[in-house]
């Protein structure tokens, strides 16, 4: 019997090609080694989908999981891991929604879901508490993802079902196809919806009536209280809640770090029309929250009039608004508006996405492309009907034009040439979000760093975004004043970078959102996360061991890489951020050179300089001996 | 032509323009606002002209009650980032000052 509290205690494996549905004992280890969600799937990948497994094979792994902390009572509860290796990117890959999928994934008695194989036809699996079916979507493929949600509300005669679906774009091959989570919250970036389109599993439908019991129950109560109370005690609580992540846009554009027209800028001229007073101008209605979160940073919008009268959706995000705004010079909030509502119902990231249009619009103003390229269509920066029509045809891999630019910036530019790869914005083929390492040094860094391609969430440096100087000192100490907080300062960033990884690795595991109390606020920290954990689970956890598990998944994750041929040579930023200077905001006049911030930081991570692998000695440290083998080192 | 107003002590005013953000918009009730001020003011002076002539709610987000400037302030000057150590510099006539509150996120 699983001996810890917290979890189900049980997972679900699904062979979609045998048809066969079997339950596992949660492995003691796994919790006491990796906790769960992103370290769960982080070890299941390393273990069964090996570099010989293409992504989209039937032998490929797709992991739903959740954390400890998941459906409890602490803030920010609602988080939940997808997990696989990354069609785009060719590497390990993982995304990660809120809503309320994750909760009751759990309260049906599972802590994750684990398919494998291809069905012979579309399907969805069903999860009734214990009771778990494979059931026929010939009938819901090719529907959308909201027509998905509503069609299995409607067969199940239940509002409440969650669900995770993916769109026409999954089932038609874009490479960065996302999986929407009940409600229309987004696990978007890496192509883990193309996965499991290439499964023919249109989606997981969930109910579930359980508890989750916790070890300590007073303790628990007592911590997920104080929690609370910090959280919302914090001093940008209420910026954060009053707008979301709209709420940094003129903020990121004064920085010089709100990328525009493919980055050749970081600010926007007309950034005004965009930022979140605009937004809730426009189309705001109502507050809305994940489960269990005070913070209600999502929100939701609707157009009462225009060309786009109607368009209601949720989970307008500071990155989209940059994707479909300013980095395809685009002022116009509806257009932004519609934009989001297509590539949610069509089911693709919004970023990779955008990023796909920038990088095209870019390739028009340097004539690298024309219209014999483009299928007679003119990629004039700011024209919004390009955008829409782009995106739609993109969905549906219609042109030779749009199904090529739906592969990712890396294989187009590829397939291009000409020089258009100068233009690819990527890392490891993971197109660059909303941010610039000229405006933000660590960011450079950590865009460089992420183990899943070009992101900012695995380190997620908000210490320095602005400064939060209290916090850095808090956190951090006197001895990494003032630079640790200053945004163009290098001088401890690689530190910033790798705590950042660790403690995300730590926070993606047991179900907690970034977004809350742990990055964003900055407010829930090592030792918070670790006394929190003891008490729902009853596994000891003091804070060194907790630190050591976070360094052990992503060192894990890193050796997943090394292993599918990833070296220090691509922990580089496109040579944009290295030779053209910033011209806008607080940025202007910066490059950024990640070179020697990489030295001290593979020095602090104990890897290779020449390789950038872990090292042996690492390695064993870390309790990693199959890594050590399979690596050969 | 920037106009220049000569006190009976030759002193300059200058003006400065300020652009509020996120909250601080919300308390402020407006966008923007013109700032008159003693020519050589420094940022800091600018903060608290602009508290001495607002709303308690404005006044909250801009100093704590001990009359610190509240940590989580952020200030522009100009496209350039201002460090709460450098709220002494002086401020020119025209000059642009954006204010955040600090938040994150992404």
């Amino acid at each position: 019997m699983f001996p810890y509290k917290g979890y189900a205690g049980r997972w679900l494996h699904v062979n979609l090609t045998t048809g066969s549905v079997t339950s596992h004992p949660y492995d003691p280890a796994l919790a006491e080694g990796y906790l769960g969600g992103n370290g769960f799937g982080t070890r299941l990948l390393w273990d069964h989908v090996g570099p010989e497994v293409a992504p989209l094979a039937p032998e490929s792994l797709l992991i739903f999981s959740t954390g400890p902390l998941c459906g409890t009572l602490v803030p920010n509860p609602g988080r939940m891991e997808v997990i696989g290796k990354s069609p785009l990117t060719g590497i390990y890959g993982d995304s990660n929604a809120g809503g309320f999928l994750g909760p009751e994934l759990k309260f049906a008695g599972w802590d994750a879901v684990v398919v494998t194989g291809r069905s012979d036809r579309p399907a969805y699996l069903a999860i009734r508490d214990g009771r778990v079916e494979i059931h026929d979507a010939r009938e819901l493929w090719g529907l959308t993802t909201s027509e998905t949600e509503k069609a299995i509300r409607d067969l199940w005669d239940d509002a409440a079902v969650k669900t995770a679906v993916i769109g026409p774009a999954a089932e038609n091959g874009v490479l960065f196809s996302g999986i929407q989570i009940t409600p229309q919250r987004s696990a978007a970036r890496c192509g883990l919806g193309t996965v499991m389109g290439s499964k023919r599993l249109k989606a997981l439908a969930v109910r579930g009536h359980g508890a989750i019991q916790v070890a300590d129950p007073d303790r628990f109560h007592e911590i997920s209280a104080d929690f609370h109370r910090r959280l919302r005690a914090n001093p940008i609580f209420e910026a954060v809640s009053a707008h979301g992540t709209p709420g940094i846009v003129s903020m990121m554009d004064a920085l010089g770090r709100f990328p525009t027209k493919n980055f050749q800028m970081g600010s926007f001229p007309q950034v005004d029309a965009l930022d979140a007073e605009a937004l809730e101008a426009r189309a705001f209605v109502r507050h809305l929250a994940c489960f269990g979160c005070p913070v209600a940073c999502d929100k939701l919008y609707t157009l009462a009039d225009g060309p786009f009268a109607g368009t209601s959706l949720r989970s307008v995000e500071y990155e989209t608004l940059n994707a479909m705004g300013a980095a395809v010079w685009n002022a116009d909030l509806d257009t932004v508006l519609a934009a989001n509502r297509l590539c949610d119902e069509m089911g693709m990231d919004t970023i990779s996405a955008g990023r796909a249009i920038s990088f095209a619009m870019e390739l028009w103003e340097q004539e690298i492309i024309n219209l014999d390229d483009t299928g007679g269509l003119r990629l004039d920066w700011g024209d919004q009907d390009v955008i829409l029509t782009l995106l739609e045809r993109m969905a549906r891999r219609e042109d030779d034009f749009a199904a090529l630019l739906s592969q990712g910036v890396r294989r187009a530019a590829e397939a291009i040439g000409r020089g258009a790869e100068a233009y690819a914005m990527h890392v490891k083929g993971m197109a660059i979000a909303a941010q610039d390492g000229r405006a933000q040094k660590s960011m450079g860094l950590a865009h460089v760093t992420s183990n899943r391609g070009a992101d900012h969430l695995k380190a997620f440096p908000t210490i320095d975004e602005t400064g939060y100087p209290d916090e850095a000192h808090r956190r951090y100490g006197e001895a990494y004043l003032p630079e640790m907080a200053q945004p163009l300062a290098t001088k401890h960033k690689p530190f910033l970078v790798k705590d950042g990884e660790d403690f995300g690795a730590v926070v993606d595991s047991v179900g907690v959102c970034k977004s809350g109390g742990t990055f964003v606020l900055a407010e829930i920290y090592w030792s918070d996360i670790a006394a929190a954990l003891e008490a729902a689970t009853g596994i000891p956890m003091p804070v060194e061991r907790l630190k050591w598990i976070g360094e052990r998944i992503y060192n894990l994750q890193r050796c997943y890489n090394a292993l599918h041929g990833i070296t220090r040579k691509d922990d580089r930023l496109p040579r944009r951020f290295r030779e053209e200077p910033s011209p806008s905001g607080n940025a202007r006049g910066e490059t950024i050179d990640t070179e020697a911030m990489l030295d001290e930081y593979y020095a602090l991570r104990g890897w290779s300089q020449e390789t950038g692998w872990p090292t042996r000695e690492k390695l064993q440290e870390l309790g990693l001996d199959d890594a050590i083998e399979a690596l050969d080192l | 032509m920037r106009l220049r107003h000569w006190t009976s002590e030759g002193a300059l005013t200058i003006t400065v323009n300020v652009r509020y953000h996120n909250l601080l918009r919300r308390a402020a009730g407006v966008d923007a606002q013109r700032l008159s001020l003693p020519g050589g003011s420094s940022v800091r002076e600018a903060l608290e002209a602009l508290a001495a002539d607002s709303s308690e709610a404005l006044r909250s987000l801009l100093f704590t009650t001990g009359g610190k400037v509240v940590p989580y302030l952020v200030v522009f000057r100009n496209q350039k980032l201002v460090t709460h150590d450098r709220f002494g510099i002086e401020l020119s006539d025209g000059d642009e000052l954006k204010l955040f509150p600090a938040v994150s996120g992404g």
